[in-house]
């Protein structure tokens, strides 16, 4: 293993340190809600961790300065890392705040916000000040929207590591300009936010509660919702509202979430005809009605609910949550997993496992690699049946239209598999524990799929181990696992012989 | 006859009194105490039937119509405020309740931040899959009163968060002007050099 050079280690941390200021100045939105609250201590908390975050970021970004361009390998190491430094940094005002048992707990709440998954062991929630409650739900909003995405889009116009960073973070370009692009997702989802926040803001109101806590709530589910993240400001989840329209509304926050942001783009400009053709909304359509099938058939052997109506309410939205990888919850995390039945569990591991689409908030595999995979199946199926001589090509729309090659059929397969890897790995531990395989499998497929529904397993009284393996999970999960790689290899690097 | 009813009694008495002892408390009224853990373990056996539950009213009355929910928790912080206390027990469990709106006037104060809401009891039947609401796992309020009326908590910082504002913000300073005033220095050389190149 040979030792990072000087040159890297000063690129790597040089853009971690933008990445930090970028973070401690985005710890400005939720201190003026803590002082719009009179929220002292609150305040104090945020004001602290913005001073330590910025400090840290100010101190890397112009002590290193980057050498060169900045490589593919650098990139994906960048991100990873900004991603670890982010929770870390995230997870100080959490902590300070005295809802979090130990710092490691800040540190899972931060990496499940971050990366939208949306499990947590916050104690005492429902007395949690608002801005330190905003404070959770905004690290979901920029964790779903990249933070390193956040970055490009306004720190580093006109820097070549700009579409070095953008593509690391998973992401696909919309416009030809990674700017651009980086712009235009920020942009659109602000405005999605303030849509959202009104329509769910009125509604809140209409169901009962007061304005300003309805459209406090409002922002706050949608920040989760959208970013398919699943952090709720009370407690009981969506549960708490007793609401079918609140549950219509932030089920349409989910689909959006989950859908391919390019995919909106084409719409946007007048073609909607592009989601019809698309063969990532096509796949996601076939699953999501598969495992809606599973789930109802599920619920409705095991008698969870006692009648059609209830099974179909309760079946839709956590399926959706749970596809979309969000993990709003519209039952008791215990209820679930003791009155559900087996094949309606399995059923919602299937579907947190695949997630939504790419180039949107959803983890998991995601909808473009399951629809490759097929399509692979299908071109070797008519290979068989056809002459030896004849060439068999097969094409997929998804903007465009592409012929499948080996190289994209090797990736789908190659990212499947190290979720599988991923998703075997936490069931494993949860096993090793004495939790049941039930609830090891959907606890582990929830927090590498970035899903955050739960069967219980989560709590502060869990392990040790297991809460560090799920952190791990949520990380590898959100960066497609592949990003961990060229990270493992150097941070080995470092301990390594020099170069 | 007599003795072997006496016989039967003596065998089955004893069984009886144990078996009561073990099922939970009944109130005057016939409704079983009971608490959100056991409504969710034990789920069977309480649904439909008439409960006491005790707890926190917790962040809104949503009103609807003739009717309100309302979250009451039963939680380690519903007696004992965390800015209080400071001890950390887990999160937040209770039960939502749909109350008639008159009973819900008489919550005075809701549990949120700073805040410690009202200690109440509410009599009413649990449903562990609710008809009328979706398959809600709920209970139907028909009377409502209050225990121990909330207060509000002290939350203001302590001293040593002011002393460690201070210390970062030197930490934040430190790391900011050396740099930034180089930036400038550096900025105002090069204008030096280009106007010195145009001259």
């Amino acid at each position: 293993m040979t030792r990072p050079s000087r040159s890297d280690l000063e690129n790597i941390f040089h853009y971690v340190g933008l990445v930090l200021i970028a973070l401690g100045l985005c710890m400005l939105v939720p201190l003026i809600v803590s002082l719009v609250a009179g929220e002292w201590a609150s305040a104090l908390d945020l004001l602290i961790s913005l001073c330590l975050t910025a400090g840290t970021g100010n101190l890397l970004f112009f002590l290193l300065r980057p050498r060169g361009r900045v490589t593919w390998n650098q990139g994906l190491v960048i991100v990873a890392l900004s991603w670890l430094a982010a929770m870390l940094y995230a997870a100080l005002p959490l902590y300070l705040n005295g809802h979090y048992a130990s710092y490691l707990d800040a540190c899972f709440e931060s990496m499940s916000g971050l990366a939208t998954t949306g499990l947590t062991l916050v104690h005492d929630l429902d007395h949690m000040a608002y801005g330190m409650n905003f404070w959770r739900h905004l690290i979901m909003f920029l964790g779903g929207q990249g933070i390193v995405v956040l970055v490009v889009s306004y720190f580093m116009a006109g820097s070549s590591a700009a579409a070095q960073l953008y593509v690391s973070e998973g992401r696909e370009s919309i416009l030809p300009n990674v700017v651009e692009s980086s712009r235009f997702i920020w942009r659109v989802s602000v405005a999605y936010l303030a849509a959202g926040t009104l329509s769910l803001g009125i509604c809140l109101m209409l169901e009962g509660m007061a304005p300003v806590r309805s459209f406090f709530h409002a922002c706050c589910l949608f920040m989760a919702g959208f970013d398919t993240g699943g952090f709720t400001p009370q407690a009981q989840s969506v549960l708490y509202y007793h609401s079918l329209p609140v549950e219509l509304i932030t089920m349409a926050f989910m689909v959006l979430g989950m859908l391919n942001f390019a995919v909106q783009y084409e719409v946007w400009r007048g073609k909607p005809r592009e989601l019809a053709k698309n063969i990532e909304t096509r796949t996601l359509l076939a699953t999501l009605v598969l495992t809606l099938g599973l789930v109802l058939g599920g619920l409705t052997l095991a008698g969870a609910f006692g009648g059609f109506a209830a099974d179909l309410r309760r079946g839709v939205y956590q399926l959706i949550s749970g596809h979309s990888g969000t993990g709003f919850m519209t039952v008791y995390g215990p209820q679930m997993g003791a009155r559900w039945g087996e094949l309606a569990l399995f059923a919602l591991i299937v579907a947190m496992g695949l997630g939504g689409c790419s180039c949107s908030t959803s983890g998991a595999i995601k909808a473009i690699r399951v629809g490759i995979m097929g399509k692979d199946i299908k071109r070797r199926a008519r290979r068989a049946l056809s002459p030896a001589s004849a060439v068999v090509v097969e094409r997929f729309h998804h903007i465009r239209e592409y012929a499948l090659t080996s190289d994209l059929t090797s990736t789908a397969f190659l990212v499947t598999l190290l979720y599988l890897g991923l998703y075997i790995l936490g069931t494993v531990v949860g096993l090793f524990y004495g939790y049941s395989l039930t609830a090891s499998a959907f606890e582990s497929v929830s927090a590498a799929g970035n899903v955050g529904l739960t069967t219980g397993v989560t709590s502060f009284t869990m392990p040790t181990l297991l809460k560090v393996v799920y952190i791990f999970e949520m990380w590898a999960g959100r960066l497609e696992v592949l990003a961990v790689i060229p990270t493992a290899v150097f941070m080995a690097g470092l301990f390594g012989r020099k170069r | 006859m007599k003795k072997a009813l006496a016989i039967v009694c003596a065998l089955f008495l004893p069984a009886l009194l144990a078996c009561l002892s073990l099922s939970p408390a009944r109130a005057e009224g016939g409704e079983r105490e009971v608490d959100s853990g056991t409504l969710l373990q034990e789920w069977e056996s309480y649904d439909g039937e008439e409960v006491i539950f005790r707890g926190e009213a917790v962040g809104d009355v949503l009103r609807r119509g003739e009717f309100a929910w309302v979250m009451v928790n039963d939680d380690h912080y519903s007696t004992r405020a965390l800015h209080e206390s400071g001890e950390l027990r887990g999160g937040n469990s209770g039960v939502g309740v749909w109350m008639p709106a008159e009973e819900a006037e008489k919550i005075g104060r809701l549990g949120r931040h700073g805040s410690l809401g009202d200690y109440i009891e509410v009599r009413g039947t649990f449903h562990a899959d609710c008809a009328e609401h979706g398959g809600d796992f709920d209970i139907h309020a028909y009377a409502v009163r209050v225990l121990e009326a909330g207060w509000e908590v002290d939350t203001s910082p302590s001293t040593w968060k002011y002393l460690g504002l201070l210390a970062a913000a030197l930490f934040a300073l430190a790391t900011t002007v050396p740099f930034f005033l180089r930036r400038l220095e550096d900025r105002r050389s090069a204008r030096a050099l280009l106007r010195r190149d145009l001259d």
